[in-house]
């Protein structure tokens, strides 16, 4: 039963497929085209038919082309026209050279003004669409130049946005790159602070009392000869020496300038010097 | 169909605007395209009714109107087809008259 139920279905697909490929598709725009073409022409203006000598229809020329050739229309209509005169079907009676004359006239006129008018006309007539497609063609300029000015409006907006963020994107990463250059400073900072009180705590612990006073000793020599300005001397190096505090020296010095008598001879020594061997004795 | 109604066939939501130089019936083998042998049938399926003749005429005038008088840039020509129409159709309908005005006896 279910086997047949396959089969059946097998079958109709088969068949469906088939119908598919051998009939085109009802909504196909080709379909509609040969349906209703007929049916839904709209009527549109049409270019002025064409016409001969004035007033005859091109196609009743055109119609004798594949008998007779291009002259066949003319040869016809000279060979009726004297059929119809010759017969006197045509009566050239009073009327008919007044028609002439008409005719003339009418001739005449065409020839020398048709054009002059046609072109009046046609300026005319191109004027008048103009004026009747002015508000519409305006209203499209103005709809035309307010989308130009939305899009605009829109661009510039975004414009300004885009550059609000790229701002943004280029404070925040200049601060962080701040932060980076700051924090290696102040490492380096305390790194070297460290190593120089590292380095001169063990300068300090390795100096024995011993060394300590050969170096006194050399410095005190060195003032006794007058080399060095002892008030460049480390503090405590200056107290070892001389048992008193720069400032009490400089005081000193300020008290006791006047008293002293200052040597004449160019090697004699000044009053610091003299404060100073007096102080180290 | 009252005077100045548009034809039976024509339906708006089908046709479109009404073109007054169409015939909306069904088509029929046009006059040109006919054999000599099927003119008489041909003629014998015409509506004959004057009604359906007057639409004829007003669809040939119509016609006429789209192609001659109606297009953007119309010529002189239009004029010049409407009075010579009038002169065949003047002299036709006074042939009887005219033809007293002969000047030969023998053709």
């Amino acid at each position: 039963m279910l086997s047949r139920v396959g089969f059946l279905k097998g079958h109709q697909a088969k068949s469906l497929v088939y119908f598919t490929t051998k009939c085109p598709s009802t909504t196909t725009p080709d379909a509609v085209k040969t349906d209703d073409t007929s049916l839904f022409r709209r009527p549109v203006r049409q270019e002025p038919g064409k016409v001969r000598l004035g007033f005859l229809p091109e196609e009743w020329f055109t119609f004798f082309y594949k008998k007779t050739g291009v002259t066949g229309p003319y040869t016809f209509g000279v060979g009726l026209s004297t059929y119809l005169l010759s017969k006197e079907y045509y009566v050239l009676e009073h009327e008919f050279y007044n028609g002439l004359s008409l005719f003339l006239l009418c001739f005449i006129v065409v020839k020398k003004f048709g054009p002059a008018i046609a072109k009046y006309l046609d300026k005319e007539i191109d004027n008048y669409e103009t004026e009747m497609n002015s508000g519409r063609t305006n209203e499209k300029e103005m709809l035309e130049s307010q989308i130009k000015n939305e899009e605009h409006n829109q661009w510039s907006s975004e414009e300004a946005a885009y550059r609000n963020r790229l701002m943004q994107s280029y404070s925040e990463v200049k601060k962080r790159l701040d932060y980076q250059m700051e924090r290696q400073n102040v490492e380096r900072r305390i790194a070297q602070k460290h190593l120089v009180n590292w380095v001169l705590k063990n300068v300090l612990a390795s100096i024995t009392t011993e060394q300590e006073k050969q170096n006194i000793d050399k410095c005190k020599m060195k003032k006794c000869k007058g080399g060095e300005d002892p008030f460049h001397m480390r503090e405590i190096d200056f107290q070892n020496v001389f048992r008193l505090s720069r400032d009490g020296v400089r005081h000193l010095v300020e008290v006791l300038g006047p008293h002293l008598v200052s040597g004449e001879r160019s090697t004699a020594l000044s009053v610091e010097s003299k404060i100073f061997s007096a102080l180290a004795f | 169909m009252a005077l100045g109604d548009y034809p039976i066939e024509y339906d708006a939501k089908k046709h479109g605007p009404y073109d007054p130089a169409r015939y909306y019936g069904k088509a029929d083998t046009p006059l040109a395209q006919v054999k000599l042998g099927e003119l008489g049938s041909w003629l014998s399926r015409r509506n004959k009714s004057p009604q359906a003749m007057a639409a004829c005429v007003s669809r040939a005038w119509w016609r006429w109107q789209h192609k001659y008088v109606q297009p953007k840039r119309a010529g002189v020509a239009p004029i010049f087809q409407l009075i010579t129409g009038f002169m065949v159709f003047f002299y036709v309908i006074n042939y009887g008259r005219i033809s007293h005005h002969r000047n030969y006896k023998y053709h």
